[in-house]
């Protein structure tokens, strides 16, 4: 058995601080982040592009970049995923820069609607949504995103998107009484 | 026009979809060539700087 296996398939018990250092040691430990990571990353980036392959080779190219800046890396608190994402969003408006294509916002229609009734306190349909989330600019967007599809906390979103968390949550309070405006106003 | 590319998703994603995707021996594999490609760029770098500093010494002593 090759020893990158190994390591890869061990049931260590590591959290993930720990699981980094041996990473920045020896980059085979890197498989287990790998794994246990892959799905949520993916998740996100198919999110924004709504196509399997496309999402596979941008997942790819996040990760190989992670791998790349493991020893630069410094630890402070902010969960390894959330560092991930970030890379991930880059990596997928990189890719919308150079093709010169709409970005796309593929939602699930469940989990809209639970949205919708909790924080916008309202009852719609799915369809309609697309016009009022074309009101929002990028970054409120992006702040929805990360807040309502991703469980994502303030602090989190505010390292993703590389913004003060004060700033993050006065946008995303902006954004959701603007939407609560239009559709009371429809 | 509008700014973004709205598609509703029915159905749940399914975990599984991801599985054939997943290669950590691939992309090890790829950082091992990349890292390659780094530290051969950084020594030719370092070689450069060494040949510069080497031809000004010669140049001005």
């Amino acid at each position: 058995m090759k020893e990158e296996t190994h390591i890869e398939n061990a049931q260590l018990d590591y959290n993930e601080e720990e699981l980094l250092l041996l990473s920045k040691k020896n980059i085979d430990h890197f498989g287990k982040i790998y794994n246990k990571q892959y799905d949520s990353i993916f998740r996100f980036v198919l999110r924004k592009t709504d196509d399997d392959e496309l999402a596979a080779d941008l997942v790819s190219e996040v990760f190989l970049k992670a791998m790349l800046a493991i020893k630069r890396f410094q630890y402070n608190g902010v969960p390894y995923q959330a560092y991930l994402m970030k890379i991930a969003r880059n990596e997928v408006l990189a890719h919308y820069h150079r093709t010169k294509k709409r970005m796309v916002i593929s939602i699930d229609e469940t989990n809209l609607r639970e949205i919708l009734e909790s924080e916008v306190e309202v009852k719609m349909e799915a369809e309609k949504v697309i016009s009022l989330i074309d009101l929002l600019d990028e970054d409120e967007v992006a702040i929805l995103e990360l807040k309502f599809f991703e469980g994502k906390a303030f602090y989190e979103i505010a390292f993703i998107l590389e913004k003060n968390e004060s700033t993050v949550k006065m946008r995303y309070y902006r954004a959701l009484q603007k939407l609560k405006e239009k559709v009371s106003g429809q | 026009m509008k700014k973004y590319d709205i598609r509703i998703r029915r159905g749940a994603f399914h975990e599984k979809r991801t599985s054939r995707y997943k290669n950590f021996d691939q992309l090890s594999r790829r950082y091992k060539k990349e890292r390659i490609k780094q530290v051969m760029t950084r020594l030719f770098y370092l070689l450069f700087l060494v040949a510069v500093s080497v031809a000004l010494f010669f140049l001005f002593r």
